[in-house]
């Protein structure tokens, strides 16, 4: 009996988690490691008198109810994190029609398939994970190196490449190539620096590249918005989602695709991950993108947790496992099938959650501009980062914000920015990162 | 096929180099990456270098043609009429206009056939999602103009194509007998898509597998040789396997210059109930791309010095048989792998897209929908179009 009531307790905290998570979906920008981050800080001086399993616990239900909720922000406020950034084009459509609700609904049908494939298919497939790790180990550089080489090769001229002569027709086609490659340059540079020189306090060290992404990809996004003279027209709740059930599982197919890859390969993001999913299902419609996204979204923030706690894999991957591992590491299987109810639960009721607050945010936007949302926003970054990583982590911030601008400004791909993460982590698996940065004068 | 599908492919072919394999493990060499950066060259040369040094022909800007809808249509039937008329090919190219950060100007050129007219349209605004901003749509008499051309046109696929975001449309005029074809990207699949250049190409490859060099072969002799033709070999094989997988399509590619001039037409490859497949066509690239990374995983599995699994039949064939030189191993595996990992995987997946198509008869993929072969030559190159100026 008492067992059943640990159990119980468990699942309370992880309803708790998700509950946060609804607060997290209305502010944009806010990203769930930034609470779970205060949940660290915040549990450390009880480690010896709280069990270690209940901030588990409300880390997971908050980052299943992240991975579920956090599309609300952006199908209307347009504001991307580093894992959304890449789908703008088709959830900003939906917005510009009124449709923003029904994309909310078609991503968080493709997290649910997100979470029935953590709950059912890592307990299945737990020995393809361990093979695949096996073989897969020493050339994780490499995959990595040749999503970097995908991601740099695949980004198409967007603009018209005029001019008499052929010099000037290629200076003009290259003009959006070119600050997107700046970006990845400077990215990776920035991203050497923040790993190999800790400039925020030691106590916030496990935060240390936080300041950098939310520069990188939120502040622009919430200071386009401030420019912006776009208005968000009317927004209409539809009764049911204009999606066949053909492309509900080529959407979620190519997105759980991607979230396995992103939940797998280390610096990976779901961005990235879903970019390449779509291209290698082959996807072209809006519908199949958004259930992608919300399934990749899903299976790369969860499914890495999964992946943590599952037995005889261990696979200490993305900020979640990182930062539980700062207290605890997951032993037993008992462990792990908590963990599994845990996200079944929680991701079911996130799902219900979303239906819920997509009509609450429609509400809101009817009454407050989304211009003054998205300041609220920017200064609750600001003052979120300062608080956590004091005012280097606050200067960090800025130069992330300031490097974001430029593929923003310039018709570039946004998620060059993910160099920051990218290049470090490929040199160092690579063995040369070291090497490198004794180049650069870092060491 | 689609870019990521010639970068899978071209890695995939990288992981046959047992050699760099071992490199890899031993030492991080990284110069299997060049495989998938071969494998995606010859789209990248098309679409960030051919395109600009193409001479251009008939341009129009529509910006310093203060959105004249008759010069559009008079411009681009003069194009159609000289190819007529001088046997020679034309090209024709309309821009694109971008107004802000995130509005574009949508026009439009359409073709009738039977009444052999053009016409030109500049609509509203748009945003770069392509929704249409309302109230933005110049007044009805400046907006659409016509222009007659002589020839018959064979144009068979849709007949108005829109100027919309990013790259406007290129057009080739193409004299066939006494008509005048429509052709998409004349610079695409030219000298970048053949066995020629990706063999000279693969030279950069050379160079660097000769500079990187693992330690343990730089002082064998002939190993930094040893290592550059790998380098080699790994790059132009990349190279070499997109133009093999272009050329089961239609269009093909020029596989020999400068000894050959013009495209070799296609194998079009035809998939059973679904006849022949674009080159953005899901089922086509799923199964390639899947195919290239199984195998890809086999390699590695097979040619690391220690194995993270053996295949079944592997350990039961050298029951019987005894020790089995590696080639044959490797052969062995690799039908059990295939058939687990590849064959039954795909096989469901073809079968129960089949299915779906036979159910739904609107798809314009259907089986039983014949197309003919100008028709499938314009899908192709759309497709091929579409590629290549997709959002990312």
């Amino acid at each position: 009996m008492a067992v059943l009531e640990t159990y119980l307790i468990y699942m309370l905290y992880a309803l708790l988690g998700a509950l946060i998570s609804v607060g997290l979906s209305f502010i944009p920008s806010l990203h769930a490691y930034n609470v779970v981050g205060f949940a660290v800080v915040a549990y450390l001086p009880f480690m010896d008198t709280v069990d270690p399993m209940i901030p588990v616990m409300l880390m997971i239900g908050i980052t299943v109810g992240y991975a579920t909720l956090s599309t609300i922000s952006f199908n209307y406020l347009t504001i991307a994190d580093d894992s959304i950034i890449f789908y703008v084009l088709p959830t900003s459509k939906y917005l510009m029609q009124g449709r923003a609700h029904e994309a909310t609904v078609l991503s968080g049908i493709g997290a649910l398939i997100g979470m029935a494939y953590v709950v059912l298919v890592i307990p299945l497939c737990a020995p393809v994970f361990v093979i695949l790790r096996n073989v897969l180990s020493p050339f994780m550089f490499l995959i990595i190196g040749f999503v970097i080489c995908f991601y740099i090769l695949s980004e198409w001229p967007k603009d018209f490449g005029v001019g008499k002569t052929p010099l000037q027709r290629l200076w003009d086609g290259w003009s959006t190539l070119l600050p997107g490659l700046f970006t990845f340059f400077i990215s990776s540079i920035f991203g050497m620096i923040i790993f190999y020189k800790t400039f925020v306090p030691l106590n916030a060290a496990f935060q240390s590249i936080m300041p950098a992404i939310v520069g990188l990809f939120a502040v622009p996004s919430l200071v386009i918005n401030l420019i912006s003279k776009m208005n968000i027209p009317k927004q209409h709740i539809a009764k049911s989602v204009d999606a066949s059930w053909e492309q509900i599982l080529r959407g979620s197919g190519a997105g759980l695709l991607g979230g396995a890859f992103a939940s797998f390969v280390p610096a990976v993001t779901a961005g990235p991950a879903s970019l390449m999913a779509g291209h290698f299902t082959a996807q072209r419609s809006d519908r199949m993108f958004i259930i992608s996204g919300g399934a990749c979204r899903f299976v790369y923030y969860v499914g890495a947790v999964a992946l943590f706690f599952l037995p005889g894999l261990n696979k200490s991957k993305g900020g979640l496992a990182i930062m539980i591992n700062l207290f605890f590491v997951p032993e037993t299987t008992e462990q792990f099938y908590i963990t599994i109810a845990a996200i079944a639960i929680t991701g079911f009721v996130s799902f219900f959650l979303l239906l819920l607050v997509s009509r609450g945010v429609i509400k809101l936007l009817e009454v407050v501009n989304y211009k003054y949302i998205s300041l609220v926003a920017l200064v609750l970054i600001f003052i979120i980062v300062a608080a956590m990583t004091g005012w280097q982590g606050t200067l960090i911030l800025i130069v992330g914000g300031l490097i974001g601008m430029i593929p923003a400004l310039f018709h570039a791909r946004r998620g060059n920015c993910l160099a920051v993460i990218l290049t470090p982590i490929m040199l160092n698996m690579a063995g040369v990162g070291p090497t490198v940065a004794g180049w650069m004068g870092l060491l | 096929m689609k870019g990521i599908t010639h970068f899978i492919f071209g890695a995939m072919l990288a992981t046959f180099f047992v050699e760099a394999v071992r490199a890899a493990i031993l030492e991080k060499n990284a110069i299997i990456l060049l495989g998938g950066c071969y494998g995606i060259l010859p789209d990248t040369l098309d679409f960030k270098l051919a395109r600009y040094i193409e001479p251009e022909q008939y341009v129009i800007d529509p910006w310093t043609t203060k959105f004249d809808p008759q010069l559009i249509a008079t411009t681009m039937a003069k194009a159609i009429n000289e190819a007529h008329e001088t046997k020679k090919r034309t090209k024709f190219k309309i821009h694109t206009v971008k107004l802000g950060a995130d509005w574009w100007r949508r026009l439009s050129v359409s073709f009738d056939l039977e009444k052999k007219i053009i016409t030109a349209r500049v609509e509203g605004i748009i945003n770069t999602g392509q929704v249409p901003i309302p109230g933005t749509e110049p007044p009805a008499e400046k907006s659409w103009a016509i222009a007659k051309y002589k020839p018959d046109l064979i144009h068979d696929y849709d007949k108005e194509s829109f100027v919309q975001i990013f790259s406007g449309p290129d057009f080739e005029f193409v004299p066939v007998g006494d008509k005048v074809r429509v052709d998409f990207i004349p610079w695409h699949r030219r000298w970048s898509h053949s066995f020629t250049y990706g063999a000279a190409l693969g030279f950069l490859g050379f160079i660097l597998g000769y500079i990187f060099t693992p330690s343990y072969l730089v002082d064998a002799e002939w190993g930094r040789v040893y290592f550059g033709l790998i380098g080699w070999g790994i790059a132009t094989f990349g190279f070499w396997g997109h133009v093999i997988e272009d050329q089961t399509g239609l269009m093909g590619s020029n596989l020999f210059p400068p000894f050959t001039k013009d495209r070799t037409k296609g194998l079009s490859m035809h998939y059973p109930g679904f006849g022949n497949a674009r080159s953005s066509d899901a089922i086509p690239n799923f199964m390639w791309n899947w195919s290239a990374v199984a195998i890809a995983i086999y390699n590695f599995n097979m040619f690391s010095f220690k194995r993270a699994f053996t295949p079944p039949l592997i350990t039961y064939v050298t029951d019987i048989y005894g020790p089995l030189p590696f080639i044959l191993e490797y052969i062995v595996g690799f039908i059990n792998y295939a058939l687990v990992v590849i064959v039954a995987p795909l096989s469901v997946i073809y079968v129960l897209s089949y299915l779906h198509y036979r159910k739904n008869k609107e798809d314009e993929r259907f089986p039983e929908r014949k197309i003919t072969e100008e028709e499938m030559r314009a899908k192709e190159m759309l497709a091929e179009m579409g590629d290549g100026f997709e959002m990312d």
